[in-house]
């Protein structure tokens, strides 16, 4: 096992064809590394991995946190009224460029100044609409993420995917070859197994 | 007979360690510069070692044996990409380096797999230009025995393959290092760096083993005298940006000069004390690694050929 601790559980199967151990901790290690750089170890409650070498097909499967509520507007700036103007301050540069475009698009590039990096001034006074924008919503790159890092776990020559994704679980089946149905008969089993032990 | 030594101390007054090593009819094969640091690989008669390292200590610099200088050594990889890039092919380079080796790494066209695993007939002739190829795989032994018998089969220099199993038999590897699968972080823990040591200990076993074998009908020059000939004779090897325009093989050397500019150039290289020139006593070839070219030193009983 990594030595660090996380805090979603794996569990690479015990059925046989079994992991030998050495497998095993081999494969752990690349999946703690994988999901602890992608930053998604707080998205993974719980993971179990299935593989057979020897037929050659990888089944990888997720039980997820419900993901963090989006970032609105009024939580990275504080916003005032001024003479008919909205100023308003963001706090991270990072939220910067889609606050941008969505002001652009509303209310056009010429009513929009900057006069420093992280402040803008509107040229409108409607402050109740803006408020309420969603600057980045963290379900929506979690996907993206997780099939990202489910591409580094497993085996880099198993090209042919099938993925289910429903926001709560994940299930992804990696082969050289077709998919076969039994295959993905056991990817559902295991789905439900992990939701069972919730 | 040479003995590949490395000194490592500062830029002040090396050179006159380079004074030295060419006063004893050494050589110097490569040398980095690291702003005030300065890494010499040598080539110095072994009876002359006692001389090399009392200016050594005089200068307060470190001259260590190299087994590994002269000697260049492929890596390679199922493919480039993040699976194996840049943990731990890139760490396993680098750690040869250290001990003197000239190292590449190449990524198989198609080599990522199991039952699609391929390797193609260029990319063999590749490999064998090199001293050694270590072929770097995965976590499963099923996989590893499938690909190996794809992978090594029919090729002509020593490989040593790395891979998760601590115990593997392989038909065609000379030499099995495990511990060492997929890794996604810089090996750098206790029980890692051991597992390079091993790695660093299989590569040399198996190029004294080469070295050995060679010594049984020794080439007709050594690869450092042709080196520094052509040193001596292209002028334009000066204007050559790679890190070791010219890198020492076991067997020969590899210039990096246009072939078809440089071919009759090189054929041409004369020795003082010898009558004959280069073309005579080398196979000289064009290199399928960036239009190089390899010059592979023919051993002594080929003489009576000439």
């Amino acid at each position: 096992m990594a030595e660090f601790t996380e805090k979603f559980d794996i569990e690479l199967c015990n059925v046989p064809p079994m992991f030998l151990d050495e497998e095993r901790s081999s494969l752990d290690k690349v999946i703690r590394d994988v999901i602890s750089s992608l930053n998604l170890s707080n998205t993974v409650r719980k993971m179990k991995v299935f593989m057979d070498p020897k037929e050659a097909y990888f089944i990888i499967v997720a039980n997820l946190a419900s993901p963090a509520s989006p970032i609105l507007l009024k939580d990275v700036s504080v916003t005032s009224l001024k003479g008919g103007k909205i100023a308003l301050s963001v706090f991270n540069e990072e939220y910067m460029p889609s606050i941008l475009k969505f002001l652009w698009d509303r209310y056009g590039r010429e009513n929009i100044e900057q006069p420093e990096r992280l402040d803008v001034v509107i040229n409108a006074s409607d402050l109740e609409n803006i408020l309420k924008f969603v600057v980045e919503d963290p379900s929506s790159i979690i996907f993206n993420k997780l099939i990202d890092a489910f591409d580094r776990i497993k085996p880099e020559g198993f090209r042919v995917t099938r993925y289910f994704y429903d926001k709560k679980s994940i299930y992804l089946i990696a082969s050289e070859d077709t998919i076969k149905d039994e295959w993905l008969e056991t990817a559902e089993r295991i789905l439900n197994e992990i939701k069972g032990s919730e | 007979m040479f003995a590949p030594m490395i000194y490592q101390g500062g830029v002040y007054q090396h050179n006159k360690i380079l004074e030295l090593v060419e006063d004893l009819g050494g050589y110097l094969i490569q040398k980095n510069e690291m702003q005030t640091e300065v890494s010499l690989n040598l080539f110095v008669p072994k009876e002359d070692i006692g001389l090399l390292e009392a200016k050594a200590n005089a200068l307060k610099g470190e001259l260590k044996y190299a087994p590994l200088a002269g000697t260049d050594i492929l890596l390679v990889i199922p493919s480039l990409a993040f699976h194996h890039m840049p943990h731990p092919s890139c760490d396993i380079a680098e750690y040869l380096r250290r001990e003197g080796a000239t190292t590449t790494l190449i990524g198989l066209s198609r080599g990522v797999g199991k039952r699609i695993a391929q390797i193609k007939e260029s990319e063999k002739k590749l490999i064998e230009e090199y001293d050694i190829a270590i072929f770097v795989m995965g976590i499963f032994d099923a996989c590893i025995i499938e690909k190996e018998e794809k992978l090594l089969e029919d090729i002509n220099i020593p490989t040593l393959v790395t891979g998760g199993p601590e115990r593997l038999n392989l038909r065609y590897a000379n030499s099995y290092v495990g511990g060492i699968g997929r890794i996604n972080h810089r090996l750098k823990k206790e029980g890692e760096i051991k597992k390079l040591d091993d790695v660093l200990t299989s590569v040399i076993r198996l190029v004294e083993e080469r070295r050995e074998n060679i010594a049984k009908d020794p080439l007709i020059i050594e690869p450092p005298k042709i080196m520094y000939e052509i040193e001596n004779q292209v002028s334009d090897i000066k204007d050559v940006v790679s890190p070791s325009p010219i890198s020492i093989q076991i067997d020969g050397l590899r210039v990096k000069l246009p072939y078809n500019e440089y071919n009759n150039v090189i054929n041409e290289i004369r020795f003082d004390d010898e009558g004959y020139k280069l073309g005579e006593i080398a196979a000289i070839k064009p290199s399928l690694f960036r239009q190089s070219i390899l010059i592979k030193v023919r051993p002594i009983s080929d003489i009576t050929t000439i």
